[in-house]
């Protein structure tokens, strides 16, 4: 379950290019910063029920991902509340902390660890990990030298271990090919028969009509309406239109 | 602008469960891993690597020796072990503080993309930092064992190492909460560092110093700490006082520095 009430997030870019002791200094002379204000969010509320499949659909820029970082707890807000029960596991990029360097084997380990998954625990689902991702014969090869796709379908393979009740999805349906996209069509239906709430940000309008029960459509840091998804997609044509 | 936020939360994560102590586990796992790769990555997985990474400090010996005692006389007994004790214990100081500064963005991309407490990514690069310093160490007390023996109260040493740990990773949570804030931090840190040499007895001894001036060097705590390694390895002396003021203010670096760390926090995916 989420409840945000009021969300809201402002971004302070600076003027300078880059922040130094130097440039506080002088700041302290002249009487202050000079800085944009930016709301990547403003006055933002609404509610995800246990087990629902929410989309939220938007152009570049209208705040999506700034409101799933919220949610994970990687940005703070600047005003209002939010609350959620629940497991929270934030798919916002796949394959975090990957080692080009070294093995696929090693990436196991070292991104199960932001699973919460211990070695032992990822030896013992590396075989599953590996037939899902289609990669059993380059388990000891060098990350780089596998081509994206191959590294997408490793990420995905593991991000999907992770147990959680709460899923925030960043657009990874995007990458990869078609068969691909199939594949993580599957894993989102198990998600759904499974009762898992979802949050999922995505552009392409055939995944948002068939896996998602309500869809929000954000327009520049605002809510411009939620409701059915068939509806929202033709409103959300209107808007660009 | 104030923050006015409540986050309120029932549950938890259970991939990234970060209230509960029961965590910690998993928390020592990701720094496990990262200190591990990032360990891999500097020394290419070769021994040779690290021999490369010895160097520095015997060269910078080899320097100060030559300096200390052919141009100006140096008149403190068993020099080189002396100057050998200051140089490597200085070394970890050096790279642990600067290797934590630059670590937050270097892990950038991981902050903006998952919550877990920020202060593992400082703790996983002090830790390969500390890898490496135990390895020096036991380069060292070979050398001290060949070149002079050792004094039966070496056996003490762990105590004045964990303590340069401690004071070495305060000093490197204040500097990575700072380096957030003002870039321009690596290049007064690396001023800094160097002053701080100086003002460490790494080349000169501090009781030889008028008292007026060894009393403000005491102000350092890497002074203690250099002290009492040296009463350890070189001359077989104990004083307790001294011991447990040096353990206090080890400690109290940590304390805080992780403290004014932890107060950032939450802020730091966003000044990255």
């Amino acid at each position: 379950m989420i409840r945000a009430r009021n969300l809201s997030k402002v971004f302070r870019i600076p003027h300078a290019k880059k922040r130094t002791l130097f440039h506080n200094l002088r700041a302290l002379v002249n009487g202050g910063f000079e800085y944009e204000e930016f709301y990547a969010l403003r006055d933002v509320s609404f509610c995800v029920g246990e087990g629902e499949f929410v989309g939220i659909m938007g152009k570049n820029g209208s705040g999506k991902t700034t409101l799933l970082k919220l949610l994970s707890e990687i940005y703070l807000p600047t005003s209002g509340d939010m609350q959620i029960r629940g497991a929270v596991y934030p798919l916002l990029e796949l394959g975090i902390g990957f080692q080009p360097d070294f093995t696929v084997r090693d990436n196991l380990y070292i991104y199960g660890s932001f699973l919460g998954f211990s070695r032992r625990a990822m030896k013992s689902k590396l075989g599953a990990i590996l037939e899902f991702a289609e990669l059993q014969r380059f388990v000891d090869a060098r990350l780089d030298t596998l081509s994206s796709g191959m590294k997408a379908r490793l990420a995905f393979a593991i991000a999907m271990q992770a147990q959680a009740s709460i899923y925030l999805v960043d657009e990874v349906l995007a990458v990869g090919d078609h068969w691909f996209r199939e594949k993580c069509r599957q894993e989102f239906r198990r998600l759904k028969s499974e009762r898992r709430t979802v949050l999922l940000v995505s552009h392409a309008e055939d995944d948002v009509l068939e896996l998602c029960d309500r869809v929000i459509v954000l327009w520049d840091g605002s809510i411009a309406s939620e409701g059915r998804p068939q509806e929202m997609i033709e409103y959300y044509h209107s808007l660009s239109a | 602008m104030e923050i006015e936020a409540a986050v309120k939360r029932a549950g938890g994560f259970v991939a990234m469960p970060h209230r509960k102590v029961g965590n910690l586990a998993k928390y020592v796992n990701i720094v496990r891993e990262l200190a591990v790769a990032d360990f891999r990555l500097k020394y290419h997985d070769s021994a040779l690597g690290y021999v490369w990474s010895m160097l520095n400090p015997l060269l910078m010996f080899g320097v100060y020796f030559f300096v200390f005692t052919r141009v100006f006389k140096s008149t403190i007994q068993d020099y080189p072990i002396f100057l050998l004790i200051g140089i490597f214990n200085y070394a970890f100081f050096q790279d642990c503080t600067f290797s934590a500064m630059n670590s937050l963005s270097g892990k950038s991309g991981l902050m903006k993309k998952i919550y877990f407490p920020r202060a593992i990514i400082v703790f996983a690069s002090s830790s390969t930092c500390i890898f490496s310093y135990f390895l020096n160490t036991l380069v060292l007390l070979c050398l001290v064992f060949f070149m002079r023996g050792l004094p039966p109260l070496a056996l003490l040493v762990p105590i004045p190492i964990a303590c340069l740990i401690l004071f070495s990773m305060g000093v490197a949570f204040l500097l990575a909460t700072l380096y957030a804030y003002f870039r321009d931090m690596s290049q007064i840190w690396a001023v800094l560092v160097l002053m701080i040499f100086w003002v460490t007895p790494i080349v000169f001894d501090v009781d030889s110093l008028p008292p007026t001036v060894s009393n403000l060097v005491y102000f350092n705590p890497l002074t203690r700490i250099f002290g009492l390694l040296r009463h350890y390895l070189l001359y077989n002396y104990f004083d307790l006082r001294f011991l447990l003021m040096t353990i206090l203010y080890s400690v109290l670096s940590l304390v805080v520095g992780f403290a004014v760390f932890q107060r950032h926090e939450k802020r730091l995916p966003e000044l990255f």
